[in-house]
């Protein structure tokens, strides 16, 4: 496309771009700011954090408090279950929501569209209002301080379900048509028709299950006594104390934790973006 | 306020349920297991965990496992949501404020019944040592703690407000670096003469950082010598209605205005230990902080920490009252088999033992619960190295035994805090005048009390 542009053309269009990306590049640094200091202070010494003005370059950077944080704690543990918890939840989520949301999308039944908003309607219920009678069900399972405990409550989704079906609802109905002549059955079109166009969307669903199951504090706290069962945002909350303490220290177990999401993030940057849009024209 | 209803509910229907509950104590390698939930985290909690391990080795009948669970409003609310069923710990460190839902929860023995248990034993038997010296014991914490003449919980952690300040600002002021102000009036005096102005008139340097924060509200009261809430503080009957809106609660938070509002003061908000940091970073010349912080901070600052002072929290204008104490304490869970709750008040007698307060207090900061752990080492030492410390104490064995100082007892605390801490942000963002803010929150801080006492006791 650009080859056929001339020269002069060129130069204007950056010119133009220019302000925006000046802009981008301030909203950025905005935004960095508080992650480049968490990082900045994750390698302070404790006193070091306490003077003013602070210091925005660690000169010497006291590797000992990522140390502490990894030993204090069981980290590596807890970074573990997280994990575990997490993959088993963005799994469940994603396959639970792709069959749901299909059925919304391409089969007809009875009550669809009232059956589709009383699903979405779950999403109005806050998680507050239903935490303690689900700690209870939990309880009475006897899954507490299991790895069932702490996903099954959170293995399907209502947004999940809204996002795919919307997307799904994008595809075109031709494709169905040729499906069934072609003697595909509903499992086998969304299988290898509908979710290999929908990678995008997918993806998107995955990552944000993800995050949300990694960032999850109350409800690992609630179904957990066991150390070997805890996820690492509990074992963050353990590093602090009421009071101030070793800051640097929890700064450093933050910034651990912090890892895997942003590798997630970046890997997935691609799709997060085209998913996010993806539908969001038609839908 | 929902949530508070709901909990009681919880407590009520599970009280019901609580017999086909029962499974039999929890054991580990032959030993009774004594579940400890606590909410000490960082190097409080690897504090805490010695002292188990230091309980766990002096003994072969019993073995306590602490296990964390979140600050204190978390740890509530597993606890509430686990009534009636077989994962209620033995031992739960709750806050101060919780005491009167604590004990209308009816989830706990009082410490009490230990004590009375081990003092008709001793009297009974000749020779047979007394369980515990109460005499030695805190008696501010022991007056907390005991409602209707009986002791609830064990005093676990203690703190108390102070006034942190710089003494090399002082110096500079010409004011005397050992002598700290003590009213309201004197702070800002104080902060008058402290304060400095850069030539385009903005301030490099206010008097005193102020953090928004309920407890030195009712800590300022206190000082003045006012109660908090009716009922004697809620400790001769049910509190029916807040007292913090007298004329002493209505200078506070004139006092208060006042000197943010004329640059003498700054706000530091709602985050605790910001005042602090302003003193530490020359910001503020003094703060208002509690001791919790004081062994942490201080002793990161090293040799740098000699230059600050820590004296008396300011009381409005006579100093002549006290401080309430405050801190958490630890609660024995009925619903656990006895023999669970026995090895949980064998390790709160362990826990509490001078020796082992001494080193709490060293490990901690927290003020020890016995009166002998003060001069025994490693305390001594620690206030060699953290002389600040001995302002403290001061305050603390200052403070008169009376009911203003046993700090009040209401069933919603959380929520009346709440409403003392709206009326103080109105107040300082200008929303409204000291009075109405005041009567205001006394408004909204009656009716959550009326909605709580209904629903206990009907």
């Amino acid at each position: 496309m650009r080859q056929g542009r001339t020269g002069a053309n060129t130069t204007k269009r950056v010119a133009s771009a220019l302000p925006r990306y000046a802009l981008l590049l301030l909203s950025a640094a905005v935004i960095l700011f508080p992650l480049y200091m968490t990082v900045v202070d994750s390698l302070q010494t404790l006193d070091k954090l306490l003077t003013y003005p602070p210091d925005f370059w660690p000169n010497s950077p006291q590797w000992s408090n990522y140390r502490s944080a990894m030993t204090d704690i069981p980290m590596p543990r807890y970074m573990m279950n997280s994990l575990i918890v997490a993959a088993v939840i963005t799994l469940g989520q994603v396959s639970t929501a792709a069959l749901a949301a299909y059925a919304f999308a391409f089969m007809r039944f009875p009550l669809r569209t009232p059956l589709f908003f009383i699903f979405l309607s779950t999403m109005m219920v806050p998680w507050e209002a239903s935490i303690i009678p689900n700690f209870q069900t939990i309880q009475r399972l006897d899954w507490i301080d299991t790895y069932q405990g702490l996903t099954v409550p959170f293995l399907a989704t209502a947004f999940g379900t809204f996002l795919l079906r919307q997307h799904f609802l994008t595809l075109p109905r031709e494709l169905k048509d040729a499906a069934d002549i072609d003697g595909y059955g509903n499992l086998k079109f969304l299988l290898f028709v509908v979710i290999p166009l929908s990678r995008a969307a997918l993806a998107t669903l995955a990552v944000f299950s993800f995050l949300q199951a990694w960032n999850q504090y109350l409800w690992p706290l609630l179904v957990t006594n066991e150390p070997d069962m805890r996820t690492v945002q509990i074992g963050i909350a353990a590093l602090q104390a009421e009071e101030v303490q070793r800051t640097n220290v929890v700064l450093a177990g933050t910034v651990i934790a912090l890892l895997p999401m942003l590798v997630l993030v970046i890997v997935f940057q691609r799709f997060l973006v085209r998913g996010l849009t993806a539908g969001a024209v038609k839908g | 306020m929902h949530r508070l209803v709901f909990a009681l509910v919880c407590v009520a229907a599970s009280l019901a349920l609580a017999s086909c509950g029962e499974s039999g104590p929890r054991t580990t390698n032959g030993r009774t297991e004594i579940v400890f939930w606590h909410s000490m985290g960082g190097v409080n909690g690897d504090a805490l965990q010695r002292m188990a391990n230091g309980f766990n080795a002096s003994q072969d009948a019993y073995h306590v496992r602490p296990v964390f669970q979140g600050g204190f409003p978390d740890s509530l609310k597993k606890l509430v949501s686990s009534f009636g069923t077989d994962s209620m710990p033995a031992l739960i460190q709750l806050d101060d404020i919780q005491l009167r839902f604590m004990v209308d929860s009816q989830a706990t023995v009082p410490l009490q019944d230990f004590i009375d248990l081990e003092d008709a034993t001793s009297a009974a038997m000749q020779g047979y040592p007394p369980a515990v010296d109460l005499a030695d014991f805190e008696p501010r914490a022991l007056a907390y703690y005991s409602l209707e003449g009986r002791l609830r919980a064990m005093p676990f952690n203690l703190s108390g407000p102070v006034l942190y300040y710089d003494k090399d600002a002082f110096r500079e002021a010409g004011l005397d670096p050992e002598r700290p102000p003590t009213t309201f009036d004197e702070v800002r005096d104080y902060s008058e003469r402290l304060l400095r102005r850069d030539q385009g008139g903005g301030v490099t340097r206010n008097g005193v950082a102020l953090n928004i924060s309920a407890w030195y509200f009712e800590q300022m009261l206190a000082k003045q010598g006012a109660l908090y809430a009716n009922n004697g503080n809620g400790r001769e009957g049910l509190a029916t209605e807040v007292r913090f809106d007298g004329a002493e609660g209505e200078e506070i938070l004139t006092w208060w205005q006042e000197m943010v509002d004329s640059g003498l003061a700054t706000n530091v908000g709602q985050q605790g230990l910001q005042a602090l940091l302003s003193v530490l970073s020359g910001k503020s010349a003094m703060a208002i902080e509690s001791t919790a912080a004081m062994r942490s901070v201080l002793l990161a600052l090293g040799p740098g920490a000699a230059r600050f002072g820590a004296g008396p929290l300011p009381a409005p204008y006579s100093p002549d009252g006290g401080i309430v104490i405050g801190g958490a304490a630890a609660w024995i869970i009925s619903d656990r088999p006895d023999i669970e709750q026995r090895g949980g008040w064998e390790f709160l007698k362990y826990a509490t033992r001078p020796d082992i307060q001494a080193q709490w207090h060293v490990d901690t900061g927290y003020f020890p619960v016995r009166v002998s752990a003060w001069d025994m080492e490693p305390a001594a030492s620690l206030h060699r190295d953290v002389p600040q410390f001995t302002a403290a104490r001061a305050q603390l064995l200052g403070s008169p035994l009376n009911l203003v100082t046993a700090g009040a007892v209401i069933g919603p605390f959380t929520q009346v805090r709440e409403s003392v801490i709206e009326a103080l942000e109105q107040v300082l963002v200008g929303d409204k005048e000291p009075r109405e803010a005041l009567d205001d929150a006394a408004a909204d801080a009656n009716r959550a009390i009326e909605r709580y006492n209904r629903s206990v006791t009907e």
